[in-house]
């Protein structure tokens, strides 16, 4: 599989977006259903949401309507299902009984991170613009940590072969007068990934600018697919676009891991 | 050191550290460290006791401990933390924040390697959030130690009145053991009472909660600098206006059971060829019936009357006479003839020293009403009346005051026909009288009115031991208000409610056994130790902190709210830390080389720090501004730095160090060789001479991880020849694992302990600031 990024699109993480939770019935009722519902929401994939039970849901309702053709769910543990099928279903519109578009059930995984399109007909095709975007659990599910919901963007092309990638750990060595070395560990490292692009498309490059535009540059975070593996990452500077023919450019993407 | 062993044994050379604060909103009871935060924040992401950690943290703050060593006192430095605005569950920490938050408790815990389990964290700090702010997304947040008794006053107990005559006065705060004035020797173990109100019979004097026994309260005669029992106190304490009260009638009765002021011999007046032939007249007044002075006359007389007069400075009391008794010690020879029956020996009371058959006045108090006519006897007479010398005297003396002169007559009478006196002898021994004195309401009311006013209170001799915390089931001597360190606990008891010991193994944990029973000889652990006695009392406003910081000074101890008070779930932790510095050379806590340390410093103290010549007042006067007792301390002149205070300040007029002790009144000096024996030892000890300092950055965790301020360092100069066989064997190129690169000046390192005074606890290292002891 290729490599792509997914990001907010929605502008899912604005302070004055309301994120509700609820039941999915007819249309999404909003009541008590879940533990922590905002954890769900707040860029940190360290704490999980709890409670989770069937027809349980989460919408989120944005001041400004929002298109989005994927989802990205993280897991911190393990979901707590024994067959994966269809255990979330994602739908958008603007009233919160009228919940039409989108309407794609989606399957969950064992810890980690699984991204679905949203429209139920076709892969990563756009949906919107809509104020209202609902995930419903179709079963008890649990360690639910963070639902991205925006926009997937494959790379034009795999990057260059120099990908760079590095752990920074922030150890202090402390060498005694007697020469013994103390190694303090305080954090488990961060991977700093830095890709290439040597020649991308004019609209591969407004592409990318779109995202770093919906991200705030280092503002928030999204997930990267390397191809293998994904990584919740955040840009550690923003990017630097140079032509190197007419229409054509070279970039280079710096993403420093984001632990939690 | 801190106390957790599971901690400890998790600290190795490569180790993953992290920080843990938990913030409990203050409206929070539970403040455990196993009790769920309000925050859970953290450097790096992590759970603890199943509870995540937010990783918000920004800076990497320091915690700062000290120890003043001059004035016994300790402090936990005050840090910030620069948090992520994070988002917690939908709110931002900054909407998060509010006045809830403010006075929030704050807990600090090292984190080794992740680990989850609630036992295996220590907690390095203990405070509250003082203030919080935000500044580019990062919210600032000031963090304060623990110190309940910041702006706190003493006393506070106060009546209360609907008459605002007689509202919110200060009831005295006091603690101690106290002895009521009895008998001719000068007392003044006694505490103020202050006058509250009279109920028209009776005037009403208030006395500390805890006041037991039932003697009488005491008024203070500034004229003969006596404290004189009020033998009419109603002993018994009522309850008046919201306190403790004890009344006694206005007339306020007195007894002063006194000697004369002085017997000056020059103005003894000798009958016909008598004179001193032993002794001083000194003597008859220097309480002991050994000494003597003896009158003679050997060539006798007839038909005329002989004897002496013995002048007599009487003490002057305030108030009215209204009784006076004479007390006399002597002896006496008299070799006569043709005696009639008004011939003899008489003793008695004059305010004239003339040779009379009856005096204008006199008080008889031997040979009354029949002469002694024995050849050889004793006079012993106790508490005779002679109030009439006082009352019946001449007409140009008030009654009820002494005359201006005071003579204590021995009249040989050998008046009429043809009796005579071949020789007579007189020794005395001692005289004293007891001197009953009242408000003198009749004749000078407005005086006496005046005179009451003026006092402003009386005096009390009752202890006040009992403490209301909870005491040890073998050692509960030691927690008797008699020693700083128990009258210290009493007050953060009784005055801020600081958590009670849960358990002997609480008050033994909390160092509160060991420190206590050093500074109170009652105790049979250590069997060596001598009795600090403390005395403590309070009458106006005060801050609570300083008193705490004086008992600390007098009574050479230190008192910490312990960094690792919500720990208590650990054995071998309290909430409190009494500590003080041992005898000899304390046992070092740890042993520092080389090889964990990255860089030291050494120094010697500054010439200011010296105490080579102190003048210490203690045993405060209950009535006057002075002090009843001094003790002085100058530097021996010895070898090596142990010079004398001369030496060092060019002459022993310079910097001369004068201290008041308030508080501790025993064991100041001279009680015996041990640095805990009394306070002057415990501050020569410290200051008396030069003493090394040393800075040290340790980075060795294994060493560093558990230390506090108050332990004690030892650093190694043993090198592998010094140990002998097999060690000597060992290439000296491995001597480096246990020693010292340097000396320490001109001297070794060995035998020399080093308390650690100042420690700044970073992750990853600590740097600490050491003296020798």
């Amino acid at each position: 599989m290729s490599s792509f990024f997914v990001y907010d699109s929605i502008n899912q993480y604005r302070s004055d977006n309301t994120i509700s939770e609820g039941t999915f019935g007819a249309g999404f009722s909003a009541s008590d259903s879940l533990t922590n519902h905002k954890r769900v929401s707040d860029q940190n994939i360290g704490t999980a949401i709890t409670g989770v039970n069937a027809n349980d849901a989460i919408a989120y309702t944005l001041g400004t309507g929002g298109t989005a053709n994927a989802i990205a769910v993280y897991f911190s543990g393990s979901d707590g299902v024994t067959a994966n099928g269809d255990e979330m279903t994602v739908r958008a519109g603007n009233l919160v009984n009228s919940l039409t578009a989108a309407g794609k059930s989606f399957a969950s995984t064992d810890s980690g991170w699984i991204v679905s399109n949203v429209h139920d007909s076709a892969n990563y095709t756009d949906v919107g613009s809509y104020t209202i975007w609902c995930v419903e659990f179709n079963e008890a599910i649990t360690n639910v940590a963070e639902i991205l919901i925006g926009r997937k963007l494959d790379f034009e092309i795999e990057p260059d072969i120099n990908v760079q990638s590095k752990i920074e750990y922030e150890n202090s060595i402390q060498r005694s007068l007697g020469g013994v070395e103390y190694a303090l560990n305080v954090n488990p490292g961060q991977e700093v990934i830095t890709i290439s692009f040597q020649n991308i498309s004019s609209t591969f490059k407004q592409d990318l600018t779109t995202m770093q535009d919906a991200i705030k540059g280092e503002g928030k975070k999204f997930l990267y697919y390397d191809g293998s593996s994904y990584h919740w990452v955040r840009l550690n500077e923003t990017m630097t676009f140079t032509e190197v023919a007419d229409g054509r450019f070279s970039t280079q993407i710096k993403m420093r891991q984001q632990i939690q | 050191m801190f106390t957790n062993t599971n901690y400890e044994s998790k600290l190795s050379p490569t180790m993953t550290e992290n920080w843990l604060v938990q913030i409990f909103k203050n409206s929070t009871s539970g403040i455990q460290t196993t009790d769920t935060p309000d925050l859970a924040l953290s450097f790096a992401s992590t759970t603890f006791d199943g509870v995540v950690y937010y990783p918000a943290i920004l800076n990497k703050p320091s915690i700062s401990y000290s120890l003043d060593l001059k004035n016994f006192t300790t402090n936990t430095g005050s840090l910030t933390l620069n948090i992520g605005n994070i988002d917690i569950d939908g709110t931002t920490l900054l909407g998060t924040l509010g006045k809830n938050y403010l006075n929030a408790h704050v807990n600090i815990l090292s984190q080794i390697d992740n680990d989850d389990t609630a036992a295996n964290a220590l907690q390095i700090f203990s405070g509250k959030v003082s203030s919080f702010g935000y500044k580019n997304n990062t919210i600032i947040m000031n963090i304060i130690s623990n110190r309940p008794f910041q702006n706190v006053s003493i006393p506070q107990g106060r009546t209360s009145s609907t008459n605002e005559a007689h509202n919110n006065k200060i009831v005295p705060l006091v603690y101690g053991d106290y002895t009521a004035s009895t008998g001719k020797a000068f007392n003044a173990e006694v505490f103020k009472c202050p006058f509250h109100k009279n109920d028209g019979t009776d005037f009403m004097f208030l006395v500390p909660e805890g006041t037991s026994g039932s003697d009488d309260l005491e008024f203070y005669d500034d004229s003969i600098k006596r404290f004189l029992p009020l033998t009419d106190t109603n002993t018994s304490i009522a309850d008046v206006d919201g306190a403790k009260v004890l009344k006694v009638p206005k007339s306020m009765k007195r007894i002063a059971d006194v000697f004369p002021d002085e017997v000056p011999a020059s103005e003894v007046v000798f009958g016909t060829a008598t004179t001193k032939t032993a002794g001083e007249f000194a003597n008859i007044i220097d309480d002991n019936t050994g000494t003597s002075v003896t009158v003679s006359n050997s060539t006798g007389f007839s038909n005329d009357i002989g004897g002496f007069f013995v002048k007599l400075i009487m003490p002057e009391l305030r108030g009215k006479i209204t009784n006076l008794k004479i007390s006399l010690e002597a002896t006496f020879t008299q070799t006569y003839s043709n005696f009639a029956a008004s011939n003899g020996l008489r003793v008695t009371v004059q305010d004239t020293a003339s040779f009379v058959s009856a005096p204008n006045s006199s008080a008889h108090c031997f040979g009354s009403p029949a002469r002694s006519q024995l050849e050889s006897g004793t006079i012993s007479i106790t508490d005779v009346d002679i109030t009439d010398y006082v009352t019946d005297h001449n007409a140009t003396d008030d009654a009820g005051y002494f005359p201006d002169d005071c003579y204590l007559y021995f009249d040989f009478n050998a008046l009429g026909g043809s009796a005579s006196y071949a020789d007579f002898s007189a020794t005395i021994k001692e005289v004293s009288f007891k001197i009953t004195a009242e408000n003198d309401l009749d004749k000078e009311p407005v005086a006496s009115t005046s005179f009451n006013a003026g006092i402003e209170e009386v005096y009390l001799g009752r202890d006040i031991l009992t403490e209301s915390y909870r005491t040890h089931s073998t050692a509960d001597t030691a927690s008797d208000l008699n020693n700083p360190v128990a009258i210290h606990r009493q007050l953060l008891d009784a005055i801020i409610d600081v958590d009670d010991f849960v358990d002997d193994t609480d008050i033994e944990d909390s160092g509160f056994k060991t420190v206590a029973e050093l500074r109170d000889s009652n105790t049979s652990s250590p069997a060596s130790s001598t009795h600090w006695k403390t005395r403590f009392s309070s009458h106006n406003q005060e801050p609570l902190e300083k008193v705490l910081n004086k008992l600390q000074y007098e009574g050479c101890f230190f008192f910490q709210f312990n960094p690792q008070a919500q720990q208590t779930a650990l054995t071998g932790v309290s909430p409190l830390r009494y500590f003080t510095i041992d005898n000899g050379v304390p046992t070092a806590n740890i042993a520092l080389s080389q090889n964990d340390i990255s860089g030291y410093e050494l120094g010697i103290t500054e010439v200011g720090d010296l105490e080579t010549n102190l003048v210490i007042n203690y045993k405060p006067h209950p009535a006057e501004d002075r002090y009843l007792k001094q003790a002085t301390y100058t530097a021996d002149t010895g070898s090596g730095q142990n010079l004398s205070h001369g030496t060092i300040f060019e002459q022993a007029s310079h910097q001369k160090e004068e201290v008041n002790l308030d508080y501790v009144f025993d064991s100041v000096d001279d009680a015996g060789s041990d640095r805990n024996d009394d306070f002057v030892n415990f501050r020569s000890s410290l200051f008396g001479d030069y003493k090394t300092t040393i800075n040290v950055t340790l980075v060795n965790p294994e060493k560093y991880g558990m230390i506090q301020v108050g332990d004690f360092i030892d650093f190694s100069s043993i090198l592998f020849q010094d140990l002998g066989s097999p060690f000597d064997a060992i290439s000296d190129t491995f001597d480096s694992f246990v020693a010292m690169p340097t000396n320490l000046f001109g001297d070794t390192w060995s035998n020399k302990r080093f308390i650690i005074t100042n420690l700044k606890r970073n992750i990853g290292s600590v740097s600490i600031g050491c003296r020798e002891v």
